[in-house]
């Protein structure tokens, strides 16, 4: 199926809507996003299906049974468990416990995915940090560390690496980016350390001695979720190692083992919200609202991305043959996946890339046995993609869903978070582009 | 709150503050009864002006803002002092004083405590505003894509009145997050020596 270059468009104008309609049109978008995802779905859709047929319709479907409907699940489940999940406690918000709650945070996010770490760590850090006068710097810090960068080490973390695993990614494979992971962790924390040890220094008397009155002990209300994420993780890991049998459903090939991984995540999110008490959600400001958010703009995304994945597959024989002739080495992917997924969604950016890379040193190839050459052949490409998708979603407060979340959470609490550009220039420019550049040189070239 | 003078002085910083320090150590008089021009937010008049400001070998001009009980005499001593290299350019009454805000904040926390500032300014100071706060019931809780606020405060105003008490809440407010506040202008009366009428000038 030859696809020409403008059918692309409804793909550029869906990440172009959810990035730049929150910025300029915030109560418009959150009002009537449906019906833009729906339009640029529609857009791409109903001409391809009226020029391909019954051809057209297996792709819709074979793109909704095999990435979209399990992608949807899981972010589901693991939104529905990190929600149920709440940090009790009064904590000072002295430097070195600003780096620890930072610190468990972005253990946690490989594990229960950069939004449910962000919202189980979040409030605790604003808790401890309430009588501080300068907060704003760990907030754009907690962002970069706990929401982005500390998501890169297994497809639970972050939903571009989840998407690599249902495109055939084993699951412990990005396991390989711990270095370049903990390396960035360390230099951005160490940053991050050494300003707020200059800005404890400007707070008031009364700001550093802390909580006044009674200390609440630490305690976690919900822990019983962190089981049924073990429950979670396994299924996960199971599906990859067993995939199982092949079924055909509406025409579509799909494995028995993602079929019961999906029936495993959906029961534990039911166990979760009937065994979870409503002050814990309460106090998460939990609504399925992300959840909607979500299904309906990736319904979106997923339709409009398969003729650009399906050019860049073909590689310089295809309609995006100067977007594949102009990445060349590993340290590209990693800077143009990175440089797109800072100002568009990482996930679909991770998806392009990828099939960049495919089209690239295998055109043509099937994509499972493409995936399998590129991990096997040249592994430095897929992580490029992987570190660059993950990491630099972090630039911007668009580049990764949990960054506006974190900043309403935090203007919500008394937090004046830094505008859009503020972020950029400030944060941005100065600590995270110098360090992924030495990462990039480090680990990806 | 007491009234103010502007003396706009010419000459050496370093001295003209000395002098001002002896001076009012001489008459036992509260150090804060003279405030510098460049210790305030003050709005500095036409681009031009700042420019010349800036140049090298540019203005050196100083402004006082001097409590009005003793405005005359200091004046009449710096004029005496032209052996210091001090010389005496101007010397106003101030008018009044006066600054614009804008404050916007999803926080209630931060909006009651914005709102106790606008709504009880200093003595001698009032306000002329906008203050209303929004609420969108379906916008509450956490948000990925779409991040609306269900509350919303905003304000914007201007405060006018005696200088120490604008100084004092543009100081406040200057200081509170979400709050965004600009230059303090002042008005002034200017002294003709023969004249009977006062004109009506902005120090620059």
């Amino acid at each position: 199926m030859l696809l020409p270059v403008w059918s692309a468009v409804p793909f550029a104008g869906m990440l172009l809507s959810v990035a730049l309609f929150p910025l300029l049109a915030p109560r418009f978008w959150h009002h009537h996003y449906p019906k833009v995802s729906a339009a640029w779905a529609l857009a791409f859709a109903a001409p391809f299906v009226l020029r391909f047929g019954g051809a057209a319709v297996h792709e819709l479907l074979h793109v909704a049974i095999v990435d979209y409907v399990p992608f949807v699940i899981l972010i589901a489940t693991l939104f529905a468990i990190g929600g149920g999940i709440y940090v009790r406690g009064s904590l000072r918000g002295s430097p070195w416990v600003n780096v620890a709650i930072m610190a468990v945070g972005i253990v946690l996010a490989s594990w229960v995915g950069t939004t449910g770490s962000a919202m189980v760590t979040i409030r605790p850090l604003l808790r401890a940090n309430r009588g501080r006068r300068h907060r704003a710097h760990t907030i754009v810090f907690f962002t970069f560390l706990v929401a982005n960068i500390g998501g890169a080490l297994t497809p639970l973390g972050d939903p571009p690496l989840f998407l690599g695993f249902l495109h055939g990614v084993p699951f412990f494979w990005t396991f390989g980016l711990w270095k370049p992971m903990l390396f960035v962790c360390a230099l951005v924390l160490g940053v991050y350390l050494a300003l707020d040890l200059a800005c404890w220094q400007r707070e008031s008397a009364a700001a550093r001695a802390g909580v006044a009155g009674s200390r609440e002990p630490l305690r976690i209300e919900g822990a019983h979720n962190l089981v049924l994420l073990a429950g979670v993780l396994a299924a996960v890991i199971l599906s990859g190692l067993w995939p199982g049998s092949e079924v055909r459903l509406a025409g579509v090939s799909q494995r028995v083992g993602n079929l019961v991984r999906d029936a495993v995540l959906l029961a534990a999110l039911l166990v979760s919200w009937r065994s979870t008490s409503s002050a814990v959600r309460a106090a998460n400001e939990y609504s399925w609202a992300p959840i909607r958010e979500v299904a309906i703009l990736f319904a979106g995304i997923f339709v409009t991305i398969i003729p650009a994945l399906a050019m860049l597959r073909v590689g310089e024989r295809g309609g995006m043959a100067p977007v594949v002739a102009a990445v060349r080495e590993p340290v590209h992917f990693f800077w143009a996946s990175g440089i797109l997924s800072s100002f568009l969604d990482n996930a679909p950016t991770y998806l392009a890339f990828l099939n960049t890379a495919l089209g690239r040193l295998f055109p043509g190839v099937a994509q499972s046995d493409a995936v399998r050459r590129l991990m096997a052949e040249h592994p430095t490409y897929l992580a490029a993609i992987s570190g660059g998708s993950v990491f630099m979603g972090a630039n911007t407060y668009i580049g990764n869903a949990p960054n506006f979340m974190v900043k309403s959470i935090a203007e919500e609490n008394g937090v004046p978070m830094p505008s859009f550009f503020g972020y950029i220039l400030r944060y941005t420019l100065p600590v995270l582009i110098p360090s992924f550049a030495v990462a990039g040189w480090l680990f990806f070239t | 709150m007491a009234d103010r003078d502007v003396i706009v002085v010419d000459g050496p910083a370093r001295t003209l503050r000395a002098f001002v320090t002896g001076f009012l150590a001489g008459r036992t008089v509260d150090r804060a009864a003279v405030m510098y021009g460049s210790d305030l937010p003050l709005d500095l008049g036409s681009l031009g002006e700042r420019l010349r400001a800036l140049l090298p070998g540019g203005l050196h001009e100083t402004l006082l803002l001097v409590d009005d009980r003793i405005g005359s005499d200091l004046a009449l001593a710096l004029r005496a002092a032209d052996d210091l290299g001090l010389r005496v350019v101007e010397h106003m009454r101030v008018a009044a004083a006066w600054f614009r805000f804008t404050a916007e904040t999803p926080s209630r926390e931060a909006a009651a405590h914005i709102h106790g500032l606008v709504t009880r300014p200093t003595p001698g100071v009032m306000l002329e505003d906008e203050v209303r706060e929004e609420l969108d019931p379906e916008a509450g809780g956490v948000k990925l894509y779409a991040p609306v606020h269900p509350y919303a405060f905003r304000a914007r105003g201007r405060f006018t009145g005696a200088l120490d008490g604008v100084v004092a809440i543009h100081r406040q407010l200057r200081e509170t997050d979400f709050v965004t506040v600009e230059a303090i202008h002042v008005e002034a009366l200017h002294f003709e020596e023969h004249t009977a009428l006062p004109s009506t000038r902005t120090p620059g």
